[in-house]
């Protein structure tokens, strides 16, 4: 098993670098949605196999670090459909990615998994978009529509432990049929050296105000 | 979907851009006869159809697109420097085409035009952690590669920032090249930024900070090498009725 940290601590280190996280794309093969990992061309460690991300061939594992209000949060993989839009295999669709799964590996009590993005509003916190508690399928989706790379994507989870999230890739406008389900191993770990940073890293950009 | 609000307290993260607050421009390529093209595009992404490129300019529904940039370095090597994550060079989109195969691309600053304000340097850098900044690109390097950004091929980097030293507004010229030679360098691509909240003074045509006789010559050279300066009244021309707007201008003081 393979492990990254996928945020150190919060704020700009929390816009990781290349290696902090990876990509997923949505593909088609003209009928099914596909979940496709390790096409960019700093990620050729990553791919899918057994139905898990994996890195160097090892289920890759994803560590959430950051803490707050009984989440665990962290970039673990970046949701995508951009990078297969340009040749047109996407075409008609919508996407979406549902959280269809949530099971504890070793030891965990977490009930609830959640992907969402950043808030950079004005406001200290994160938007959710998905939930895998959510009643209906498009509340348990990540919406990606075509040719979308949405930055600023948080995966958090409200307890600590070693779990397993599944996603499906589907498509809102029905052209294609869903995906294979895909696992990302996550792995909330409370980090109290990180919030201890928090208080006194200080602001790496400063609002101007006048 | 959801939307829900969960708070983090003594985050750093309002600082940063989200999907709303950036865009991408990434490399392409065109056949041409002998080597291929390297073009610049913009506008490709499904939330990003607003933006474009025509005539040299990056565009925002059809007009000149301005980056404002509020956020201000508080220390460290580029302490005062305005910062922001908005434009976001890449070399993603069109790789899995076919269309960019055995290139290695790189985003030159290959010109910083000062619209107000001092001239300014433009860097551009990654984030290694919180106000800590690795330089990638300088406006003022010495060679094509001290200038540009490489993104590679198939390359997305999301930690990367543009800084601006001064307050002002400012045409950030690019130009995208292949280190590998296999295309032809891109047509250059402007984009205006807007860092802070500079005073716009445009009798002030020589930028000296003070709107004096002297200003009538520097507009003249202006209006003689079609510069921005020359554009006095504001229609993104530079014609004889800049002159009367000059002039008004002039007497209007700053």
């Amino acid at each position: 098993m393979r492990t990254f940290t996928a945020i150190i601590v919060a704020g700009l280190a929390a816009s990781a670098a290349a290696q902090d996280h990876n990509h997923l794309a949505i593909n088609t093969d003209g009928t099914n949605t596909l979940i496709e990992a390790g096409y960019y061309a700093s990620e050729t460690d990553w791919g899918i196999a057994g139905g898990y991300v994996t890195y160097q061939g090892e289920i890759a594992e994803y560590h959430l670090h950051d803490y707050h209000d009984g989440w665990y949060t962290g970039l673990t993989a970046n949701l995508g459909s951009d990078f297969f839009a340009a040749t047109g295999n996407l075409d008609g669709g919508d996407f979406y990615y549902e959280i269809v799964g949530l099971a504890p590996v070793d030891g965990g009590s977490a009930t609830e998994a959640i992907w969402g993005f950043e808030d950079h509003h004005g406001g200290d916190g994160f938007d959710i978009e998905a939930s895998s508690l959510g009643a209906t399928r498009l509340d348990r989706s990540f919406g990606v529509g075509v040719g979308n790379h949405p930055h600023g994507q948080v995966t958090g989870i409200n307890g600590t432990g070693i779990y397993d999230l599944t996603l499906v890739a589907w498509d809102a406008n029905g052209v294609y049929a869903d995906s294979a389900p895909v696992t990302l191993r996550i792995n909330a770990i409370p980090a109290p050296a990180s919030a201890a940073l928090l208080g006194l890293a200080g602001f790496a950009t400063v609002r101007r105000r006048r | 979907m959801l939307r829900t609000q969960i708070a983090i307290a003594g985050s750093l993260l309002a600082a940063t851009a989200s999907a709303q607050d950036h865009f991408h421009m990434t490399v392409d390529s065109i056949p041409t006869p002998g080597l291929s093209k390297t073009v610049i595009r913009a506008g490709y992404l499904g939330s990003e159809s607003a933006f474009s490129i025509a005539d040299g300019r990056l565009l925002f529904n059809g007009e000149i697109a301005v980056i404002q940039i509020d956020d201000q370095i508080p220390s460290g090597a580029y302490a005062g420097y305005y910062g922001s994550q908005q434009i976001v060079l890449t070399s993603d989109f069109y790789f899995s085409t076919g269309r960019l195969a055995g290139g290695n691309f790189n985003f030159e600053i290959a010109n910083v035009e000062r619209l107000a304000g001092p001239d300014s340097r433009v860097v551009w850098v990654h984030t290694t952690g919180p106000g800590v900044f690795s330089l990638q690109a300088d406006s003022e390097g010495a060679t094509q590669a001290a200038r540009s950004y490489n993104v590679g091929i198939g390359g997305h980097q999301h930690a990367q920032l543009h800084l601006i030293e001064n307050e002002g507004i400012y045409d950030i010229t690019f130009v995208a090249w292949d280190t590998n030679g296999l295309y032809l360098q891109s047509e250059a691509v402007t984009v205006r930024v807007r860092a802070g909240e500079p005073v716009v003074c445009l009798a002030d045509t020589n930028g000296d900070g003070a709107v004096t006789p002297a200003d009538f010559s520097a507009w003249v050279a202006a209006f003689n090498s079609q510069a921005p300066e020359c554009d006095q009244n504001g229609d993104g021309m530079c014609s004889p009725a800049d002159f009367s707007a000059w002039v008004a201008n002039y007497n209007a003081g700053c």
